[in-house]
């Protein structure tokens, strides 16, 4: 028996209203438990977010460097997009990238059969012993890679390739530690005290899967620490007082560049489409080093110059390589012969202040700071090679301290930039008390 | 603006824009390689081409030399520079050698970039990484890519791209005469085996030879050509040691004391220095045979090698095969000669061998080099002395030797000239079995000998146990041996002794300088040994048997002792590597047996002959071996021997002597011609000499054997049966062979009358008074100690017996019924006669051919005794020996030595047809 017994001396009247009466709280009952079920539903879905969210904006900043540094570009969708996921060969591929500084290893590399995703890169680290077969080939290069898999890649590269002692001693406490294999442990003690890893480093959650603000982050900072994407590892500036104020003109500035070079304004030739350094590396990094050869050895041959040895030949085959232009030989001659008659002897020392690399609007322009030291000469006047060629050029010290923005120009063939002779005094870029020019 | 204005305006425009481009020097690609020895990381100094190929946009090849990079601050092997538009294929090192060095291509790693700088530090990462052993090369060696070739690509004209060749050392030094460099030595007399020692007796000559690379490469590299648009791989440097010479130095002492250098003096042959090199330490060049022959396999490996196209140029393993084969022995054509008074022993033999640089190509000789040999082959001076048995004979003709002893037995009478050969023998030493008589003779200097008795030698009488000492005469006689002369001095009496004696030989070797053989050894020894006057315990260095001990070389040179195992090599050394051998003759005199006779018959036809028909004594009459007499008798206790015809023996009327055999025309009486009578006995008796003493025992005593054998011959002597079987009846009456049988005669030694013609043995002490039985039936019957008379001296001895052939006896021929006698004829009685002394062993025989003798022909004792006339020993019957028997139907002549021989012996005739009971009858 239940509510629905009607009793026998009730009409039907009577019944349909106990009826009705049912249903009505019925309805009411069934709207408090769905008011309490969403309520209870909300807070769930809010605790998951609250214990769940990853804060992605730590690693925004990583982004705009990755940029900068000529990285982004090297992901597979070209974007450095802090919440997209990596691969594992992509993974790779961005090591690789920091190591060596390119956007290509073409030419570091041996060409592979293996055509899976970023192949190249991945049998080279193979090769070189960074990765192993086992962690990454063809079926799983796509797999999306995780950040304990990174961790070690990175700092195989840097125990192995760039070998460097690490520095493995437990300076952090890592809540999670304790769920990673040695070399696992090694890695993340190494890089967190090598301030590799900076971000979110109490709890590493090294099984997750790697998305690119993380990889960003390692990059970046790996690059900076071990000077990767400087030129002969020269070290990067990170002392706040030599900071030049045009810093954001530079993609970095170096620590053995005063910052008063890096503050010498740039050149335009006021013709739309200046390229600050900023702008020129990223594309052209790895064209930095041949910028720098060029420019150096160009300059020591010019500034070392000693009467009673200097041929023309000598001379001319020195600098050949570097210079744009097919060298006059009549005008050389002139020269040698001015040194000799005026028993010029001087040496001296050129130094690419890199990055300063830029694009005035017609020609590029590389700053090198000479160093000169006048060891005799019967004159003070046009002492370096093209000073006669344009008006005169007087040295009123034995030792002059300069800087200039050379010229340098590309062939149709090549990226490779070449020198656009020229007298100093037409690229000088900081005067110096020391030189006067004049025009005849 | 006017149109014509407007294109004088662009054309200058367009001009500016393309003056740079007009003028724009194009650097072309940059290719610096290096050639990196991968365990030291560093570049290898030779290794770098001259050239490489380059491949222009239309296929066609062309070489660019290898050049000088403009102010590269790195270091490099090769660097090239080239048209943007060309490809170029950079090979790894075509230097296959370099200095004697090859090295082993691992691969390349290889980077471009358009920074040298940058591709450099890169390449030196890679580098560290693989020196490591963590990372593997760009490109590993490929075993089936055998042109390694890298074909520089790069999207970018200026790039610089730096080639790292990697290699390892193949060895370590790798060159192969400091691997190996053997020294080894031939001398010619030894095949097939390889030990580390070789044996070469001092004044010998030796042959060092050294196993070592006739030539190995020192420089080795091509370079690309290009003919008919191919590449093809031409030899640009192939340079070699070859070897020159070597020489052997003098040696270290091995195992051997202060100074066990090997010693070389002689003239060298071939092409060396003429003058003797003398000393301890002088250098022997030694020089290469068949250096044209060289020079042919050096050019034909240029052939092989040379030109070769595209994908063919030598790999690393044709490398080794450009090396030569080992020298040999018959590279080496320099005899030296082991200074003839090095002491023997073991040295090491080390040397030197010196290559000289040979330019193949162009034929020019450079520096030198020397290696030393590495291995330890020793020399081991080794004098083998070996010496024959030395033969003694003698010329006296006093000597007969009818005994069985031993043949090297010689027999010495008394005053006995004699000569003992020395020589050496070959024994179980290859090189000694490979040289020559004289060679061999070389290695001895003295003989010694030391007797036991006194002897006479180059008129000297040495006195027993002196050593006399002999120069080895081995070269100046053919035969290569030495001849000692001597007699036995008048003092001794050898044939009194009747044993043995002895004659020590010692043949020292050529190395001992000393007289330490002489003073320790014989002097002192030997000599003590023979004498016999002390202890034999302290004998030093011979053992019981006289071999010497081993310790004999430690005491007379010390530390020269070649018994230390590990350098023995394939052959133990032999113990008398000590510088002597030693041998001994024994000699000795020997007993006789002679004079064989009949003297009495009982047949009663005979009995006028021998007895006294007055008396019955016998009368004297003896029927003698022969015609001749042995006549043997002592004088101051030494043996006299004389042969001489015998008087006296003809019987009257007849042409017949009273010698044997007794038979037919026999009997004095010259009307009797029958023959003794079957059934009557005959007594005979023989002599033999050398002390002697009887003692009735058979172990020490003495006895005469006699084996009588029988034969028919028909009265006309034409028929002779020489296999019969004799039968007799026994006491049943039938009959029974007689050979074999039980059948005795019983006779009294001492009858009082049968020694009187052996007036020389009239001692009849020992002679038995009794019936002694003498088992004739017997295949042999013997004459004891108790038939026996002897002289005063007890040197002669007279054995008496007696023999008859029963009275019923029968012959038929062998495998006849006993029933078919023979008839008509005689059966001849031949005694073998032997005279057996166990007491020394030894056995005389009448029958046996005297081994002193030479030829021996007819030279036993019947036949120096002329038998049946016989009178010519050591020459054969034939028919003019007028041998004969007279028989009473006729001749029987014994005209041949077969005959001879098989009727010699012959003592007795019966009668076939008579017998004994018959006169009873």
């Amino acid at each position: 028996m239940g509510e629905g017994f009607v009793p026998s001396y009730q009409d039907e009247e009577e019944r349909l209203k106990v009826r009705k009466e049912k249903d009505r709280k019925d309805r009411i009952k069934s709207i408090i438990i769905s008011v309490i079920a969403s309520i209870v539903a909300l807070g769930i879905i809010f605790l998951g977010y609250t214990i769940f969210n990853v804060d992605y904006s730590k690693y925004e900043k990583y982004e705009e460097k990755m940029d900068i540094y000529g990285f982004s570009k090297v992901y597979d969708n070209q974007k450095a997009n802090t919440k997209e996921k990596v691969t594992k060969s992509e993974a790779v591929k961005m090591i690789l990238s920091c190591l060596y500084n390119v956007s290509s290893i073409d030419g570091i590399a041996m060409p592979t059969e293996e055509t899976y995703s970023n192949a190249i890169w991945v049998e080279y680290a193979i090769k070189q012993g960074i990765v192993s077969r086992e962690e990454i080939n063809a079926s799983n290069a796509n797999d999306k890679v995780k950040y304990q898999e990174v961790l070690v890649w990175l700092y195989n590269i840097k125990a192995k390739v760039l070998n460097i002692e690490p520095d493995t001693t437990a300076n952090f406490n890592i809540k999670d530690i304790n769920a990673y294999n040695a070399d696992q442990k090694f890695a993340i003690y190494d890089l967190l005290n090598s301030q590799v890893i900076v971000e979110n480093f109490k709890r590493v959650d090294g099984n997750r899967r790697l998305y690119k603000g993380k990889l960003n982050e390692l990059i970046v900072n790996f690059a900076e620490e071990y000077n990767t994407i400087t030129v002969g590892n020269a070290k990067i500036n990170i002392n706040e007082d030599k900071i030049p104020e045009n810093s954001n003109m530079y993609p970095y500035t170096l620590a053995s560049v005063q910052k008063d070079v890096y503050e010498i304004p740039f050149k335009n030739n006021g013709n739309e489409g200046v390229i600050y350094p900023i702008d020129y590396y990223k594309d052209n990094k790895e064209y930095y080093g041949q910028i720098k050869t060029y420019v150096e050895n160009y300059y020591n041959t010019l500034l070392n110059i000693d009467y009673n040895s200097i041929k023309a030949g000598d001379f001319k085959r020195k600098i050949k390589k570097y210079v744009y232009d097919e060298i006059d030989d009549n005008k050389l001659s002139s020269y040698i012969e001015y040194v000799k008659n005026n028993h010029i002897k001087m040496s001296g020392k050129a130094a690419a202040q890199l990055p300063c690399v830029y694009f005035d609007g017609e020609n590029y322009r590389v700053r090198v700071k000479l160093e000169i030291k006048i060891e005799s000469s019967d004159t003070k006047d046009n002492l370096i090679y093209h000073d006669l060629e344009s008006g005169k050029t007087s040295y009123n010290s034995d030792l002059i301290t300069i800087c200039v923005d050379t010229i340098m120009q590309k062939t149709d063939s090549s990226e490779t930039l070449f020198i656009k002779e020229g007298t100093i005094n037409s690229i000088i870029s900081k005067t110096s008390s020391s030189i006067v020019s004049k025009e005849d | 603006m006017n149109r014509k204005v407007l294109l004088i305006l662009m054309t200058i425009i367009v001009t500016i824009l393309l003056s740079g481009n007009v003028y724009a020097y194009d650097n072309g690609r940059e290719v610096f390689v290096r050639h990196i020895d991968k365990e030291s990381g560093q570049i290898i100094d030779g290794l770098q081409n001259s050239n490489q190929e380059v491949v222009d946009i239309s296929g066609n090849s062309s070489l660019v030399s290898n050049s000088t990079a403009d102010d590269a601050s790195i270091s490099y092997s090769e660097y090239y520079n080239y048209n943007v538009s060309d490809t170029m294929k950079i090979t790894k090192t075509l230097v296959m050698q370099v200095d004697g060095k090859k090295y082993e291509y691992l691969g390349y790693n290889k980077c471009t970039s358009p920074d040298l700088y940058t591709a450099y530090d890169i390449q030196e990462q890679k580098k560290a990484l693989v020196r490591a052993g963590t990372a593997s090369l760009d490109q590993p060696y490929d075993r089936n890519q055998a042109n390694t070739t890298y074909q520089t690509i790069s999207s970018n004209n200026n790039d610089v791209t730096i080639i790292d060749f990697y290699y390892s050392k193949k060895d370590a030094d790798n060159i192969k005469p400091q691997l190996y460099c053997n020294t080894s030595v031939w001398t010619g007399n030894e095949s097939g085996i390889r030990s580390n020692v070789t044996y070469i007796p001092a004044g010998e000559m030796l042959r060092p030879y050294f196993e070592t690379p006739r030539y190995f490469v020192k420089d080795l590299s091509y370079e690309k050509t290009i003919e008919g648009g191919k590449v093809k791989y031409k030899l640009n440097k192939f340079v070699v040691y070859r070897i020159e010479e070597a020489y052997l130095k003098s040696s270290e002492s091995k195992h051997i004391g202060d100074s066990g250098q090997i010693e070389i003096t002689g003239e060298l042959v071939g092409d060396g220095p003429a003058s003797a090199i003398e000393g301890i330490n002088n250098k022997s060049t030694i020089l290469v045979q068949n250096k044209a022959q060289l020079t042919d396999e050096l050019n034909y490996l240029v052939n092989n090698f040379n030109n070769k196209e595209n994908n063919k140029f030598p790999g690393r393993n044709e490398i080794d095969q450009s090396n030569g084969d080992d020298s040999s022995s018959k590279d080496f054509d320099a005899d030296l000669v082991v200074k003839a008074r090095t002491y023997n022993g073991l040295r090491s033999a080390k040397g030197n061998v010196v290559y000289r640089e040979y330019n193949v190509l162009d034929g020019n000789y450079g520096a030198s080099i020397e290696y030393e040999s590495k291995n330890d082959h020793f020399i081991n001076v080794y004098t083998p002395v070996f010496l024959e048995k030395p033969q003694i004979t003698t010329s006296s003709n006093t000597s007969i030797d009818h005994t069985s002893l031993n043949s090297s037995t010689v027999i010495l009478a008394d005053d006995a000239t004699f000569e003992i050969k020395l020589s050496c023998k070959d024994a179980d030493f290859m090189y000694y079995n490979n040289i020559s008589p004289e060679r061999k003779a070389r290695f001895v200097s003295y003989y010694y000998l030391i007797f036991d008795f006194d002897v006479i030698h180059n008129g000297v009488q040495y006195e027993k146990g002196t050593v006399i000492q002999m120069t080895n005469q081995a070269l100046y006689n053919a035969d290569g041996a030495t001849y000692f002369h001597g007699q036995v001095a008048p003092n001794e009496t050898l044939s009194r002794d009747n044993s043995e004696h002895k004659i020590i030989v010692f043949a020292s070797a050529d190395n001992m300088r000393d007289n330490a053989l002489l003073n320790y050894v014989a002097d002192q020894e030997v000599a003590i040994q023979i004498k016999k006057e002390k202890d034999p315990s302290e004998r030093k260095y011979l053992d019981d048997s006289g071999n010497n001990k081993s310790n004999f070389l430690t005491d007379i040179e010390h530390s020269k002792n070649n018994t230390d195992a590990q350098y023995t090599g394939w052959a133990t050394l032999y113990g008398d590597g000590y510088y002597f051998a030693m041998d001994s003759v024994t000699v000795r005199t020997v007993s006789k047996l002679y004079d064989f006779k009949i003297t009495d018959c009982t047949d009663l036809a005979f009995k006028s002959a021998f007895r006294d028909s007055n008396t019955n004594e016998l009368q004297g009459i003896n029927y003698y071996s022969g015609i001749r007499r042995l006549f043997v008798y002592t004088n101051a206790n030494k043996e006299v021997t004389t042969l001489f015809d015998r008087n006296n023996i003809k019987i009257p009327g007849t042409s017949a002597t009273t010698t044997l055999p007794l038979g037919p025309y026999k009997h004095l009486s010259s009307t009797y011609i029958s023959a003794p009578k079957l059934g009557y006995r005959i007594a005979f008796d023989v002599k033999t000499t050398g002390y002697y003493e009887p003692t009735g025992n058979d172990s020490s005593s003495r006895k005469i054997g006699i084996k009588p054998t029988y034969y028919y011959v028909s009265k006309d002597g034409s028929t002779i049966e020489k296999d019969i079987t004799l039968y007799y009846k026994d006491q049943s009456g039938k009959y029974k062979k007689f050979v074999g049988s039980d059948y005795s005669i019983y006779f009294k030694p001492n009858d009082g009358y049968r020694y009187k013609s052996n007036s020389s043995t009239a001692d009849t002490s020992y002679l038995s008074s009794k019936e002694e039985e003498l088992k004739i039936g017997k295949e042999e019957f013997f004459l004891t100690d108790n038939m026996v008379t002897l002289d005063d001296s007890g040197y002669i001895q007279s054995w008496y017996g007696e023999f008859k052939l029963p009275n019923t006896t029968v012959a038929v021929k062998n495998g006849d019924n006993v029933d078919k006698h023979l008839k008509d004829g005689y059966i001849g009685v031949k005694f073998e006669i032997i005279c057996y002394d166990q007491k020394l062993g030894q056995n005389i025989y009448y029958d046996s051919e005297n081994k002193a003798a030479s030829p021996k022909t007819n030279t036993t004792q019947w036949d120096y005794e002329g038998y049946l006339g016989f009178s010519n020993p050591g020459q054969s019957v034939n028919e003019n020996s007028s041998l004969r028997i007279q028989l009473e139907k006729g001749i029987w002549s014994i005209s041949n030595q077969s005959l001879y021989d098989f009727v010699k012996g012959t003592v007795l005739l019966y009668d076939i047809d008579a017998r004994a009971a018959d006169d009873i009858n």
